[in-house]
């Protein structure tokens, strides 16, 4: 019998955390993490950038040179989430979840593992992903105009913001890799929460249903999310959340949907 | 100890396993042995928790699978191939898996070794042939030194070299006082690997025997089987 680890099965906790590393070995022996997540970088600082170097009017009070090197956020948090629902979704295209509840067959402790390791991840490449923006933006871009005073605190909160979107998006693909079990689906279902429900909803006509659908779909629809995040003097949206409620609202969204994938894991067959 | 205990499982209106009992002791490789449809892999599924039964009990060591810390200490699974991600080297699927169960990394070169990929270890599954991959499903089997094995059709996919080497592994680890049930539909080779029968068709066991004892009065296991099965099979060649 090959003697375990110290420590293997005499806590939960001590079991909680061998699955988070065995999900981080996971992230890191696929090549597709480090592609996906670089493509995700490039896209959202490139992005930035060519919005930074289009824009003309670099003076007055409507000039928002942080929210600007934020504006490839839109696609960051798609990719983000597409990479949270690959995580998952890839296990089930490949059968390895049947080895990854075969060797942790607690589903729930599995997803919350997966969740960790993924935040992780994201988390890093968030950061990498944001200060790329905003050194992009600045080396390029505001060589002759205003710099961005990224040390003034709804800059601060702004970019740190930015970061937590980034890492709330890869935990609401996870979750919706983990509902839809398929790469179409998640994405699809991911296309739809993060960019057209929000323009489909304005297409409907007047009535109860519009007007409930408007009152919620700030608070689900994580395009508002990213649109509250810099607002240092952005003028506020209409019915758009501040900036924090946003982020909660959001990081909220993440936390109802991956407790959903949870049950469901643990309701169906693998 | 692996034991069920009137374990039913439907999916929809189709009941795929009907009120299947049957214990699997130590020392013993013991063969489930049906046609396509009779239920062999969802019967595997059950014991590992993947499918959930919609009756009855199924229990390793007294306790449902879900409730093993480390169960990849106490039952290894081969199901339908080696369920590795083709991105990944061998040799890191098996890390993840030790590292999950607290099994030591030392472990991962030594069933490498066992089953003879050491040499492949560092290439990714994509490349690997049905049988390699067969291995690498073997040799996650084996990576907790578990008291017991299932392995779904484990020579699949093997060359006559790798079947004569399976063969000795699977009647070694029950020598040594393992827990083996080997799912196939070859009974030429089962009636060679196992002394004990388990005879599935329809989602219902129809014989629990030793084999000496379901051959006897046939010409060969095959014939044995096919006396039982008799109208039984889920797809039958036309007739």
């Amino acid at each position: 019998m090959t003697a375990l680890l110290p420590g293997t099965a005499a806590t939960w906790s001590g079991v909680a955390r061998r699955i988070a590393q065995a999900e981080w070995i996971k992230l890191r022996t696929l090549r597709s993490t480090a592609a996906i997540l670089s493509f995700a970088c490039v896209l959202t600082a490139g992005f930035a950038a060519l919005i930074a170097n289009g824009n003309t009017s670099r003076t007055g009070t409507q000039f928002d040179p942080v929210n600007m090197c934020m504006s490839g956020l839109i696609f960051g948090q798609y990719l983000f989430a597409a990479f949270g629902a690959l995580v998952m979704t890839s296990e089930y295209g490949s059968g390895t979840i049947r080895a990854t509840l075969a060797a942790t067959p607690r589903r729930a402790a599995m997803l919350i593992g997966k969740a960790i390791a993924l935040a992780a991840a994201a988390a890093m490449s968030a950061v990498l992903t944001v200060a790329g923006s905003v050194a992009l933006c600045e080396l390029f871009f505001f060589h002759h105009a205003p710099r961005a005073a990224l040390t003034s605190g709804p800059a601060v909160r702004a970019l740190v913001s930015a970061v937590a979107i980034l890492v709330i998006a890869a935990l609401t693909g996870l979750a919706l890799g983990a509902i839809f079990r398929s790469t179409a689906g998640a994405l699809i279902g991911l296309a739809v929460l993060f960019f057209l429900a929000l323009p489909l909803v304005t297409q409907l006509p007047t009535g109860t249903v519009r007007a409930w659908s408007e009152w919620l779909l700030p608070w689900i629809s994580t395009a508002w999310a990213v649109r509250t995040v810099p607002m240092t003097s952005y003028a506020v949206a209409h019915n758009a959340p501040g900036p924090v409620t946003g982020l909660l609202a959001f990081g909220a969204e993440a936390f109802v949907l991956l407790a959903v994938s949870a049950v469901l894991l643990i309701r169906r067959d693998a | 100890m692996i034991e069920l205990i009137d374990a039913t499982k439907r999916f929809g209106g189709k009941t795929a396993v009907d009120k299947v009992s049957f214990a699997l002791p130590p020392g013993r490789v013991t063969a489930l042995i049906g046609p396509n449809g009779a239920g062999k892999t969802t019967t595997l599924r059950l014991i590992l928790g993947l499918d959930k039964p919609s009756g009855g009990r199924v229990l390793v060591d007294g306790r449902p699978y879900y409730r093993l810390r480390t169960p990849l200490t106490a039952v290894g699974a081969l199901l339908d191939g080696s369920a590795a991600h083709p991105g990944r080297r061998a040799c890191d699927h098996l890390r993840w898996l030790a590292a999950g169960n607290g099994i030591p990394a030392r472990r991962v070169d030594e069933v490498l070794e066992i089953t003879g990929l050491s040499a492949v270890a560092r290439e990714r599954v994509r490349g690997f042939s049905l049988g390699m991959k067969q291995r690498l499903g073997i040799a996650a089997a084996l990576l907790g030194d578990p008291p017991a094995l299932l392995l779904d059709e484990p020579l699949n996919g093997l060359d006559p070299a790798g079947i004569r080497w399976a063969r000795t592994l699977i009647r070694d680890r029950a020598a040594g006082g393992g827990t083996v049930l080997v799912s196939s539909h070859l009974m030429t080779e089962m009636s060679q690997i196992a002394e004990h029968g388990l005879v599935i068709a329809r989602g219902r066991i129809l014989a629990d025997a030793p084999l000496a004892e379901l051959q006897s009065g046939h010409a060969s296991l095959e014939d044995a089987f096919f006396g039982l099965t008799e109208g039984h099979a889920e797809f039958q060649a036309g007739r």
